[in-house]
């Protein structure tokens, strides 16, 4: 027996046994329950890390109006709300973050606490993300891999769907249309009892996208773009002990990719992606135990001519199986284990049918000591495509009063290859090994009344980056870059209010360097310097609000070369709202953007739109 | 701006000149006019992106980059392929933007533009008045790859002639144009003989993969055949191939050892330069045998583009293929490095103008 499959073995052992637990848990427990407080705050939420295990790392939630006032795209969204840089092909085209100075590849995605980054490249484009589908959409920054798998090294995002009971019918109509042909539709209907929850939201999102670029005669051609989603989320209170989720999502976009010439060939690309998920959540005094099941499928389509019906195409099924259980050491102490195995096939024009099996063990503490906490946590991960690493996490926090906290986070992290890196016909390499980072940090804040700032300031050590190099007349990934990370982020809100007269101020602003060690020069594309302010101003049932984001200059070119850069902008929009109706359950929205009308791209000859204008309705009822 | 005083730069210099001259007692020459900022000297086209073309001029003197961008205050489009020269013209292929621009070949003063007819157009040959464009066709389609036959008068896709797969290279001799089959993104063994007074074709073929030609002096084409790759799970040999143009048939076939993949060829003197490994070799076009022993050792750079002419060796660096290349030229007569001159991103091809 080699070690591999005596792992396997440990492991299954292992699984059994957590099995063994719930299942004894669920039928003899007779402890009493804990508070019903503990089942809406810990059970209800989908994403539970994000609450339990990052208090010492921040975690900013965007939610209602942000989300509301906001275009359908999650790039959109967090490229004014968050120190996310974006990289954009075009408005609504292929986009890209870089979350602290990494990757696309290092930045996760999570859907109610499950990693949907793609199997083929490792990466979410975050244009083929509507979030008219989702109550709140987290940004939690720095290593997550512990919690969330591979690629949680500059941050995670997290699209998350509330399970609500008790609240009877519930239903929004969201619509949007503006210039450039732009439909952005949300219909949200719900009904909860006090056993029942049910919600259904249907999105869609569509533009001609044929914008002029500013200061030129020339026109966005070949850029439009449709999506539409749905999702159905479930909830059943079998008892006081035992709450069953079903968690439904289906994405269906295409989208043509912009010409910067208008003699290219015309090309386009379709997504056709589903997520499921099966909940068991249990409360058996002291424990806590969360059974997940997942099933996953992404499928795209590339068409390299619009006009002729051959294509080229991916397609991953993925099974996810996750247990984990807490158990309530003291009052203020929790142990935590988790296990799962996630089982992926994947197929391609260029990739012959590939699976792959990984399974991981999870044990983590957390205990508070009156304005004391610390948290740790380990990972080990098991598969026969490559070593994996111990991943770890540690965090201390410390409230100094009531006004002023200090949290200090360190962990190892990772991203595994992908299926593009390992299977690529004649190219892929099984040989790899994951990129893998260290990383420390330290965060400051404060808290008042009216006002809260943090600012935190981080390390990041990444080896063994995979790049595509040529090896003679072909390409191949390796692990050549060793890349260093670190700057600062900071946060500030304000709020303010003077009898009827409400304002809020918010701001970010990130300042990074992210540098390769054997050249010691920044990477491409990303900036020094990004920030995003907005000022909010209700009175009564108007409201006016302002935003705006700056980018710093990027390199283009790894050499640095100042010929090859492209310049730092300036955007910024403003909105006008009325609430109507007795409850003030209409709101009628205008909103004009890149209001200076700036002529700033994102990546070198992808020109952004100007000014251009929206129009809004939302109706609660 | 940059224009105007390049216009007024060029007058002065031009007006030097015919001042000097007319003071010039001795009339039995008339020097030559100037034909542009660009004559002789070397071009380097990059593929990108950004594309560029790079101009160094023969006494190395002069380094100017983007030549294209500065003087039609444009930019070509991804990816610059290859540039074909035609009497005053130089006709520069852009594969991904489906565009050939024509400039004049001494100013790079952009003429015209062929952009429409062409599918991931590669390399461009010259017979009767006529330009001929490999094209790929869509990268997912074997069966759509073509010839486009240009008027060079109005400089437009006058016919089109369907070809096997990946036509890549095209040399034109004695009103025959020859294309090499490389294959596009797949692999290809074959050489299409065009007969330019009747569009119609034949074809020849080879070992797999060939890619470079010339006419050698004895009237044969000799191709560079690359052989597939270890990667693509079938290898084969990379051989140097010579063809009989009147029967069309293979006379000549040099092997190379296995697992060896050269991949440029240059021809000067009759002599054959190629590279494999990031090493050159040099061998007479008469001779039967491959040379074992290199006369240049490039290092540890990654070789792109390759070419001879007289006793020097030009040779791009694509560096990490993100980065502005270099041009790195070897004098022959001591096989040593004597120049490095910053270049474009990707630069591939050099030519002498």
């Amino acid at each position: 027996m080699n070690l591999r499959e005596k792992d396997f073995k440990i492991m299954k052992k292992g699984i059994l046994f957590l099995f063994g637990i719930i299942f004894s848990l669920s039928c003899f427990s007779q402890t009493r329950l804990d508070s019903v407080q503990q089942l809406d705050e810990v059970v209800l939420k989908s994403d539970k890390f994000l609450k339990t295990f990052s208090n010492t790392q921040s975690i900013t939630t965007l939610k209602d109006t942000v989300l509301s006032r906001s275009a359908p795209s999650l790039t959109q969204l967090l490229n004014y709300n968050s120190n996310i840089y974006f990289k954009e092909n075009g408005l609504g085209m292929v986009s890209s973050p870089s979350f602290r100075g990494t990757t696309a590849q290092q930045t996760v995605v999570a859907w109610n606490g499950i990693n949907i980054n793609s199997q083929f490249n490792g990466q979410t484009d975050f244009n083929t993300i509507n979030i008219r589908n989702f109550d709140a959409v987290s940004v939690r920054s720095g290593g997550g891999s512990v919690l969330y798998g591979s690629g949680a090294i500059g941050g995670s995002i997290h699209l998350n769907n509330d399970i609500a009971f008790n609240e009877g019918f519930k239903h929004s109509i969201y619509a949007n249309y503006g210039s450039f042909n732009t439909l952005d539709l949300g219909v949200k209907s719900g009904f909860s009892s006090k056993k029942i929850s049910a919600e259904i939201a249907i999105s869609r999102s569509s533009s001609d996208n044929d914008y002029d670029y500013v200061d030129s005669d020339k026109t966005n051609l070949n850029g439009a773009f449709y999506n539409q989603s749905v999702s159905a989320n479930f909830g059943y209170k079998v008892n006081a002990k035992n709450v069953i989720k079903l968690y439904s999502y289906l994405y269906d976009g295409e989208r043509e990719f912009s010409f910067i010439f208008p003699s290219e060939t015309p090309t386009k690309y379709q997504d056709l992606n589903s997520r499921n998920m099966l909940e068991w959540n249990g409360l058996y005094g002291k424990f806590i135990s969360t059974l997940k099941l997942a099933y996953l499928t992404e499928h795209y389509k590339y068409f390299a001519n619009s006009n002729s019906d051959i294509y080229s195409f991916g397609e991953a099924k993925t099974l996810i199986g996750k247990y984990d259980l807490s158990y309530r050491v003291f009052k203020d102490a929790m142990l935590q284990g988790v296990v799962d195995i996630t089982n992926t096939s994947g197929e391609g024009s260029s990739i012959g049918e590939s699976k792959r099996t990984i399974s991981s063990f999870s044990l983590l503490y957390k205990q508070e000591i009156n304005s004391f906490l610390y948290e740790a946590a380990l990972r080990k991960e098991i598969t026969s495509n490559y070593d994996s690493p111990l991943l770890y996490s540690l965090g201390l926090q410390y409230k100094f009063g009531e006004n002023y906290t200090v949290n200090v986070n360190g962990s190892k992290n990772f991203r595994i290859p992908t299926y593009n890196d390992l299977y690529w016909e004649g190219s892929g390499n099984t040989n790899l090994k994951p990129e893998t980072s260290n990383q420390v940090e330290m965060g400051h804040q404060l808290d008042f009344k009216n006002v809260s700032f943090s600012a935190t300031g981080f390390y990041n050590d990444i080896k063994d980056m995979i790049r595509w190099l040529p090896a003679g007349s072909n390409w191949q990934p390796v692990n050549t870059d060793h890349v260093e990370t670190y700057g600062l982020e900071s946060t500030l809100d304000l709020k303010y209010h003077l009898k009827e007269h409400q304002f809020a101020i918010g701001g970010t602003y990130a300042y990074t360097v992210s540098k390769n060690k054997e050249t010691d020069l920044q990477l491409i594309y990303v900036p020094k310097h990004k920030g995003t302010a907005t000022f909010n101003y209700q009175y009564n049932r108007a409201a006016f609000y302002y935003q705006t984001l700056y980018v710093g200059e990027v390199f283009t070119l790894s050499d640095n070369n100042p010929k090859y850069i492209l310049d730092a902008y300036l955007v910024s929009n403003i909105g006008l709202s009325y609430a109507l109706g007795k409850e003030k359950q209409f709101t009628l929205g205008a909103q004009i953007k890149n209001m200076y009308n700036e002529n700033y791209q994102s990546v070198a000859n992808r020109f952004m739109p100007g000014i251009n204008y929206n129009f809004y309705l939302n109706f609660n009822f | 701006m940059k224009k105007q005083f390049k216009f007024l730069a060029f007058t002065l210099f031009f007006g030097l000149l015919i001042t000097s001259c007319s003071n010039d007692d001795d009339n039995s020459s008339i020097p030559q006019e100037p034909l542009g900022d660009y004559e002789n000297g070397i071009l380097v086209s990059a593929e990108g992106g950004p594309s560029s073309v790079s101009y160094i001029s023969n006494d190395f003197s002069t380094v100017e980059n983007n030549i294209y961008a500065n003087v039609n205050t444009e930019e070509l489009g991804v990816y610059l392929q290859s540039i074909g020269f035609d009497g005053n013209q130089a006709y520069i292929i852009s594969d991904n933007v489906n565009t050939i621009n024509v400039v004049n070949r001494y100013t790079f003063a952009k003429e015209t533009a062929i952009t429409t007819g062409l599918y991931t157009p590669r390399y461009i040959g010259f017979a009767n008045g006529k330009g001929y464009v490999s094209n790929w066709g869509s990268g997912s389609d074997a069966i759509d790859d073509f010839i486009a036959v240009i008027d060079l008068s109005t400089n437009t896709v006058e016919s089109t002639i369907p070809v096997g797969e990946g036509p890549e290279q095209i040399i034109s001799n004695n009103g025959k144009i020859y294309v090499s089959h490389k294959g596009g993104w797949s692999f290809n063994n074959i050489i299409t003989v065009i007969d330019t007074n009747t569009n119609l074709t034949t074809t020849i073929t080879v070992n797999d993969v060939p890619d470079e030609m010339f006419i050698n002096n004895s009237g044969e084409l000799v191709v560079l055949c690359e052989g597939k790759p270890g990667w693509s799970g079938s290898e084969t040999n990379a051989t140097i191939s010579k063809i009989d143009v009147t029967t069309n048939t293979v006379t000549e076939t040099l092997n190379f050892a296995a697992g060896v993949h050269p991949s440029q060829m240059s021809s000067e003197n009759g002599e054959i330069y190629y590279q494999a490994n990031n090493e050159v070799f040099v061998m007479s076009e008469t001779s039967s045998s491959l040379p074992t022993a290199s006369i240049v050792n490039l290092g540890t750079i990654n070789t792109y583009g390759m070419a001879v002419k007289g006793d020097k060796l030009y040779v791009t660096d694509a560096k990490d293929f993100a980065s502005l290349g270099d041009l790195n030229v070897y004098d022959l007569t001591t096989n040593t490095l004597e120049n490095t001159f910053t270049v474009g991103v990707n630069a591939s091809k050099i030519y002498f103008n």
